[in-house]
């Protein structure tokens, strides 16, 4: 019986529908930018909510973009071509073809969150709302997180905006009439007839300012703007005809003109001539130093500097020209000019994967999907790059499948910032390293691995729930490693399919360890696989542990057993076998952590006859020590490469200890060795071997656990009996004497890849489960 | 782990987590009616401080002076780089004013010279 209890957790489900929702027009103003919008206007077929039309306006683009348009989505999109390149004139256009109730603004190069309009229309039931705004996350890798939670301006054009771990401000609860709250630009919208009712932008600022005067606008004319907490908008940052090459080759002119003339045109009605021309001094004053400064620290180069200064000046006078003498340049009455409604067809994203954001054409990547994809959060606290472990890897390789085939997969890990970005069509989104932020008792108590591992899965939780409301995520998938989705199953908002690995207790049997903490976490880790929705196997070995380890019948459960893959190297990559000379070395790679379980005391035992016999072999080993984990240095009180060098010196030569690799030297010692051996004396799958198979290697391994569903005996490799140095030795003289059959079983063993692990086999399996798995749910 | 000060069990670290996960929002946001209260009373602390309210005169000149310092500093800036520029500029006019005349004056060496011979 699945013990899983549910919590009095509000449960972000989707809207139900509404016959009387607000018709919502999604408008976007681009230039120059075809493949950012074609990104964008793909992705909006994952919007939750309906209906809702799109307008596209296009200022003067010469890449194409409105052929891009009138080819792929002609009677989708609503077309408008601006002639003016200034944001203000073009979402002005777009308001007075908009037929919706309601308009949304989003950049050309962001992509919405699935609920994003579903958010924002919600916000609007409250008829007191005239404007909702979400918050931005900056989706660069290196960048942070949140671009934008939510904003203020003050009528003088002093802008504050608050990001994580700002304190926080209470947005439109204002002082005076003196602070506004204002929209991120990518991420606004508003109710058509608040604006009709201000007039519309102000086409003076042409790309800045335009939201921040907006908000003010509407907050003197009494309209209540709402900031939501999510209805997430995922911004790139790509580049714009504003900004060159240089990080500092702004357009400096539009900055400063346009706050000076906000100061002027907003404050001055607001707090008098005075204080709003101090504050416009102080502005010019303050980006005239910030520039001195820039250049003062060889930021800036002289004739950047030059140029820079020469804007300001020009700023300056035009800025207090337009804001003293002149009008605002609004558009007048904005008429709606009816074209009728035109709505986006979104029945189409049944056919069109999802799409996450990349300035790469996705047109590639659009593939025909038979059934509704899922979209899942991937739990997994190590993600390569930099984590070389099985989980981490397997991980990888999954969600990269399921991406593949058109699913969403939000990858959810630790990292070493809080921060989102997109990776070969899956995104991930960081948590920042593991930190000790709640359960103090545990490591007060001295658990620190369980004060650790829970806390990371409580916060992959807090992102699921993020996900959940943003992505409308439908399950979630962990490994059992670090006991990632447990709090996730103890919540039970969510079906938890769980990868069964090799378990604590498995490891604490071949160490011969009875720590407390691992016994503990092998109880939690039963515990985790009991309240698990879905029970995953990658090998028969596995099945059988859930039964004689957790004793668990599996036909009780929703189980099914799906073996690993890997992404396949191309044909190209893969070394053509190369002849042995005779005094040539032949090189034996193992991979793996220095460990017990491993079996790397029986790789030490088999080396030296093996030397012998052969004295063309060289071993390389690669991998990090864990003498200290295992209770090697305990006993022996040194760590394994120093044993090895201290007992068999005269070996020091032809046994080389490579320690922790990378992902590129790794792939070079596949390519590079003979054959590859990896004798553990337990595996619940051994990712290695297929890494190996990869680059048509043979493979010796142990006749126990997963190695057994991966190597075909004497077709692919050889199997050993575990624990067995001389037959270890035996076969690789066996094989290291043989060059042909070294060269037929690599050749087996890639083609064995090729038809049973690759990647997409595995996403595959995968898939069919998850749907067995929501339907029970 | 050997410093174990009192055993766990699965019970109570799964109370643990159920205690965090009902405890509160799990992203703490902040109440809205409370910053506004804060804000409400910060801006009568702020009234009835001698510079914030009563003294507010004198508060004006002040911001005023550091505003308009500020503005003189960037003036003075501004007008130093000009000054600056300029003469980086009838630097190089001179320079090449220079380089002229030294080719003239080498011309008529070399013409005199010529002339001697």
């Amino acid at each position: 019986m699945n013990p899983r209890r549910e919590l009095n957790l509000p449960s972000p489900t989707l809207l139900p529908a509404d016959p009387g929702s607000p018709t919502l027009s999604v408008i976007v103003n681009s230039c120059n930018r075809r493949e950012e919008l074609r990104t964008l206007l793909c992705a909006l077929n994952r919007q939750s909510y309906d209906p809702f039309e799109v307008l596209a306006v296009i200022g003067p683009s010469a890449d194409g973009t409105l052929d891009m348009l009138a080819e792929e989505f002609s009677q989708r999109v609503k077309t408008v071509s601006c002639p003016e390149f200034n944001l203000s004139v073009s979402r002005n256009l777009g308001l007075a073809h908009a037929a919706g109730d309601i308009v949304a603004f989003i950049d050309d190069d962001s992509v919405p969150s699935t609920t994003w309009l579903e958010q924002l229309a919600a916000a609007y039931r409250d008829d007191g709302v005239a404007g909702a705004g979400g918050r931005t996350y900056l989706v660069r890798e290196g960048a942070d997180r949140i671009q934008f939670l939510h904003g203020m301006f003050s009528v003088v054009g002093e802008q504050q905006d608050v990001r994580w771990g700002d304190a926080p401000l209470p947005p439109s609860r204002t002082p005076a009439h003196f602070w506004f709250p204002r929209f991120h630009g990518t991420n606004m919208s508003y109710r058509r007839s608040a604006l009709v009712a201000i007039g519309g932008f102000d086409e003076r600022f042409e790309y800045l300012f335009d939201d921040g005067d907006l908000g003010v606008r509407l907050g003197l004319a009494g309209f209540r703007l709402r900031q939501l907490d999510d209805a997430v908008v995922y911004h790139l940052g790509a580049t714009t005809g504003n900004r060159g090459r240089h990080p500092y080759d702004l357009n400096w002119y539009s900055w400063s003109r346009s706050q000076i003339y906000f100061a002027l045109k907003n404050g001055r009605p607001a707090v008098g001539l005075k204080r709003s021309l101090l504050a416009a001094f102080r502005h010019s004053t303050e980006l005239a130093s910030q520039v001195a400064e820039l250049a003062a620290n060889g930021d800036l180069p002289p004739d950047l500097h030059r140029k820079a200064r020469r804007m300001l000046r020009r700023a300056r006078r035009d800025g207090l020209r337009q804001g003293l003498f002149e009008p605002r340049r609004m558009p007048g009455r904005i008429p709606r000019l009816d074209e009728g409604f035109v709505p986006f067809p979104r029945q189409v994203w049944r056919r069109a994967p999802a799409i996450a954001p990349a300035v790469l054409p996705p047109a590639r990547r659009i593939r025909p999907l038979s059934e509704e994809p899922i979209s899942l959060a991937l739990l997994s606290v190590d993600y390569p790059p930099g984590q070389t472990h099985g989980v981490a890897r397997s991980s990888e390789a999954l969600a990269r499948g399921l991406a593949e085939l058109g699913h969403e997969v939000h990858v959810v890990t630790s990292g070493s910032a809080h921060r989102v970005y997109v990776q070969d069509g899956i995104w991930i989104h960081a948590t920042g390293p593991v930190a000790i932020r709640r359960y103090h008792a545990f490591a007060e108590a001295g658990y620190h691995d369980l004060a650790a591992w829970i806390n990371h899965s409580h916060e992959a939780f807090a992102t699921v729930r993020n996900l959940m409301r943003n992505h409308a995520v439908r399950l979630v998938d962990s490994p059992l490693w670090n006991l990632d989705g447990y709090v996730a199953a103890i919540a039970g908002t969510l079906p938890v399919a769980v990868r069964l690995v090799t378990g604590m207790r498995q490891i604490a049997d071949v160490h011969g360890e009875a720590d407390p903490e691992k016994r503990l976490l092998g109880d939690l880790e039963e515990n985790f696989v009991r309240r698990a929705a879905l029970l995953v196997s990658n090998s028969v070995a596995t099945e059988q542990a859930l039964a004689r380890i957790y004793g668990l019948d599996p036909a009780t459960r929703l189980h099914g057993k799906v073996a690993y893959g890997i992404v396949p190297v191309p044909d190209e990559r893969v070394p053509a076998p190369r002849p042995l000379r005779p005094g040539e070395p032949l090189t034996v790679l193992f991979v793996g952590r220095l460990e017990g379980r491993k079996g790397v005391p029986e790789l030490f035992a088999a080396i030296p006859p093996a030397l012998r016999a052969l004295p063309e072999l060289r071993f390389v080993l690669a991998g990090a020590d864990n003498s200290r984990h295992d209770g090697f240095l305990a006993r022996e009180r040194t760590d394994y490469p120093t044993w090895f060098a201290r007992h068999h010196p005269e070996l020091r030569e032809r046994v080389r200890f490579l320690g922790h690799v990378s992902d590129t030297e790794l792939e070079r010692l596949y390519a590079d060795c003979d054959l590859f051996i990896a004798p553990s004396r337990y595996e619940s799958f051994g990712l290695i071997f297929l890494e190996a198979m990869n680059f048509a290697k043979p493979v010796i391994g142990c006749d126990s656990g997963g190695p057994r569903d991966i190597i075909v005996d004497g077709e692919t490799g050889r199997l050993v009996p575990p624990g067995d140095p001389e037959a270890l030795a035996a076969a690789i003289v066996e094989l290291g004497g043989a060059s042909e059959s070294r060269r037929a079983m690599g050749r087996a063993g890639r083609a064995r890849l090729l038809e049973f692990f690759t990647h997409r086999a595995m996403a595959e399996g995968f898939v069919a489960l998850y749907r067995r798995m929501l339907a029970a749910a | 782990m050997g410093e174990n000060t009192a055993p766990l069990s699965v019970d109570q670290v799964v109370s643990a987590i159920e205690r965090e996960l009902t405890g509160g929002p799990l992203e703490a946001a902040p109440d809205p009616d409370w910053a506004l209260e804060q804000a409400r009373e910060l801006q009568r602390r702020f009234r009835s401080d001698p510079v914030g309210g009563r003294l507010a005169t004198l508060k004006r000149l002040a911001f005023w002076w550091v505003a308009s310092a500020f503005d003189r500093q960037g003036k003075v800036i501004e007008a130093l780089l000009v000054e600056l520029e300029a003469r980086a500029a009838r630097v190089v006019a001179l320079e090449a004013r220079l380089a002229r005349l030294e080719a003239l004056v080498n011309a008529r060496e070399s013409d005199e010279r010529e002339r001697r011979r």
